[in-house]
């Protein structure tokens, strides 16, 4: 089953180790938005959101998302440690929520197992994060996130 | 004017069918799509589903409210505004609520004069009241000239008392406190020892619901006047003061309640009179009055106490439609309970528009109506007193029904509004006093039930049960089960009256099942002269915990 991809740069998501694929969570210059994305692609696009997604901000579904946009917003994430903690906690969330949303029909592509922060710097108010996943299937694709810790006028 | 509901204020359910069918649309299309999670579904379908679902709602509210016949089904459904709307088209009004207002004890333990400024505020709860003047509390009657001064009276060793007025800060019945109810001060007055409600409060209403609106709208289609039945109520509709009376019974020709046409020199009822029960109040109002009360006797004294016998009359408009006397104590002085109550005795006193009254059962509970009470005095040395011309002030709180004289004199003994061949007397109906036992019975597990919202629930149904006759056992469960739903069961209920014939004999009701009034219309006796009356502190709701738990 394919979705659609709202997230510049998660249709090049591919299971080479060594291939990082850098997202663009500014939604400028929105190349690969309305694509058709499925297996890995898919599976990133949905850890991407869900760690993005503050927790009680979807309206009638406050259980979904996790902690660590409200750290970043809160100004908490100040070290690597600082990241390594929150990204933890955030990953006791996820991986709950993608287990209450796996179906029978789902591809072990499909099903994550694991998601490990590998590096993470802080640097002219941007964080970035590189996230190795890992799917039921035992691929690694490995993106990068950037993202604003200042907010922005 | 409809406004949209905010997005939190739609109902889950119906965004989240909403979603589903959007989603349930697209699968039709292509059904390789991910339909339940990701972008089409998080981002797509349930974003489509909040917008979608607020320009329903609003539609739906839109439907729910276009008539009055489509209001009248469903009342709740409709938007308050555009029935607000609708029916001004018919030229009436919703009204308003209006706050709450009565008087305030404030006890200190000095006498020295204090000012309570404009704009404090006492708390009951989370409900403030405000003071809408300066009150100036003096300890010399000299000193006390305009309206806002306030006399300090002694009424224990270290305990002085004055009152004032505030006005409730929320519109609507949340502020009709009952006498005695405590209040905090948000600024504490020097020597502050407790602070109460003098009286009940009085005028407190919520605005008119929309069945409340659709109902008044109904009666006013009668044209207020003395013609019928419904044109008598609308008279009641149509005067703001009285518009949210409760219940209202009309005694006429050939009724065999009605006593004041069957006194001629045939023995049939000539017509030509009508007795109009209202109902204004929900619960009998507790008033306190000061009475000047005379020395009748002085007694022997018991095993040292003092006694005398002292009398006072309450004239027609200190309370009119009295129900009873509940409690006689010193105006200046407080004592644990009240004085004994030796007797009581109904008069009447009429005006020159008074309809036709003939004696002191025609009179009963309207606002021709006199009470005269002789009760024993245990306290007040009388030794230095002489009988038939001494005096003293006694604080006597008495349960009434409110404005009744509105109604009397506005409409029934006013020659420019009154029917021209019939003579209307307007009374307070027969007061069965009931109380009520509920036991709920519930598992460890389940939650406390909100007794206070069960017996408001219980006194509501009781309070506005029409002029049938019958209160119903049944009535109370339901009611109890409205609020605590399959949290805990009613295991059992039961409810008991008390009710005064014109003749001073007391029924007495007990049961399980229904009280039911008896017929005894020479006795002014029938469901169509009596309303039962019940108070929170009647309402006796136990909670235990009996139900095992399911392993």
């Amino acid at each position: 089953m394919y979705d659609i991809c709202f997230i510049n740069g998660i249709e090049k998501v591919v299971a080479q180790p060594g291939i990082v694929v850098q997202m663009d969570l500014d939604m400028r210059g929105v190349t690969g938005g309305g694509s058709i994305i499925a297996d890995m692609q898919k599976l990133a696009q949905r850890f991407v959101k869900m760690l993005m997604t503050e927790q009680g901000t979807v309206l009638f579904r406050e259980t979904e998302g996790c902690g660590f946009m409200t750290a970043v917003k809160q100004g908490r994430l100040r070290t690597s440690a600082d990241v390594s903690q929150t990204f933890a906690s955030a990953m006791m969330d996820i991986r709950r929520q993608f287990s209450l949303q796996t179906l029978d029909a789902d591809t072990p592509t499909d099903r994550l197992q694991n998601a490990e922060l590998i590096g993470s710097s802080i640097n002219d108010g941007r964080l970035v994060l590189s996230v190795r996943l890992l799917t039921l299937a035992g691929e690694t694709p490995v993106i990068s996130v950037s993202l604003p810790t200042l907010p922005r006028r | 004017m409809i406004e949209a509901p905010t997005l939190s204020e739609l109902s889950p359910e119906l965004v989240k069918n909403t979603a589903d069918a959007t989603v349930r649309q697209i699968v039709e299309y292509d059904e390789r799509i991910d339909s339940s999670r990701g972008a089409v579904y998080d981002v797509l379908a349930w974003v489509h589903s909040l917008l979608s679902s607020q320009n329903s709602t609003l539609l739906n509210t839109y439907l729910a409210s276009r008539s009055l016949p489509i209001i009248r089904s469903d009342p709740d459904a409709a938007d308050f505004d555009m029935t607000t709307d609708v029916v001004a088209n018919f030229g009436i009004d919703r009204l308003p609520a209006i706050p709450a207002r009565g008087e305030i004890s404030i006890v200190r333990d000095t006498d020295t004069p204090v000012v309570i400024p404009v704009g404090s505020v006492f708390f009951s709860g989370s409900t403030r009241f405000i003071t809408d003047n300066v009150y100036a509390a003096r300890n010399d009657p000299a000193d006390v000239i305009t309206s806002t001064d306030r006399l300090i009276t002694q009424i224990d060793t270290d305990s002085y008392l004055f009152t004032i007025t505030v006005v409730c800060d929320t519109p609507g019945s949340v502020g009709m406190l009952r006498e005695n109810a405590s209040v905090t001060p948000e600024v504490v007055p020097t020597g502050f020892q407790d602070a109460y409600a003098a009286s009940d409060f009085r005028n407190g209403r919520d605005s008119e619901t929309n069945e409340d609106l659709i109902d008044r709208l109904e009666a006013g289609v009668a044209r207020p006047s003395f013609a019928s039945r419904p044109a008598m109520r609308a008279m009641l509709r149509d005067n703001e003061a009285v518009s949210n009376f409760v219940n209202d019974s009309t005694i006429g020709a050939g009724d065999a309640e009605m006593l004041r046409d069957k006194r001629f020199l045939v023995p049939f009822g000539i017509g030509g009179r009508v007795d109009w029960y209202v109902r204004t109040d929900e619960s009998a109002v507790k008033t306190r009055i000061v009475v000047s009360a005379v020395l009748i006797e002085k007694l022997p004294a018991a095993a040292g106490v003092p006694q005398s016998v002292w009398r006072f009359t309450i004239g027609k408009d200190d309370a009119p439609a009295l129900y009873e006397v509940i409690s006689i104590t010193p105006d200046d002085t407080a004592i644990v309970g009240s004085y004994s109550i030796l007797n009581e005795s109904r008069g009447m006193m009429l005006d020159d528009d008074a309809p036709d009254i003939s004696n002191v059962i025609d009179s009963l509970y309207s606002r021709y109506q006199t009470v005269t009470v002789e009760f024993l005095d245990n306290v007040t040395d009388t030794s230095a007193m002489t009988a038939g011309t001494a005096t003293q002030a006694y604080a006597v709180t008495v349960s009434t029904i409110s404005r009744l004289e509105i109604i009397q004199d506005s409409y029934a003994s006013n020659p420019g509004v009154n029917h021209p061949g019939a003579d209307c007397l307007v009374r307070a109906p027969f007061p069965c006093w009931v109380s009520v036992d509920v036991a709920l019975s519930r598992q460890e597990t389940d939650p406390v039930p909100d007794i206070s919202a069960v017996k408001d629930a219980i006194a509501r149904v009781i309070n506005r049960t029409g002029f049938t006759g019958h209160l119903f056992v049944s009535d109370i469960i339901a009611a109890a089960y409205s609020i605590i739903g399959s949290n805990a069961k009613v295991a059992t209920a039961s409810a008991r009256g008390r009710l005064l014939t014109n003749d001073k004999q007391t029924l007495v009701f007990d049961s399980t099942t229904a009280i039911e009034i008896p017929y005894l219309p020479l006795q002014g006796v029938s469901h169509r002269t009596v309303q039962f009356f019940v108070d929170l502190e009647s309402i006796n709701v136990s909670d235990t915990i009996s139900i095992p738990t399911t392993r």
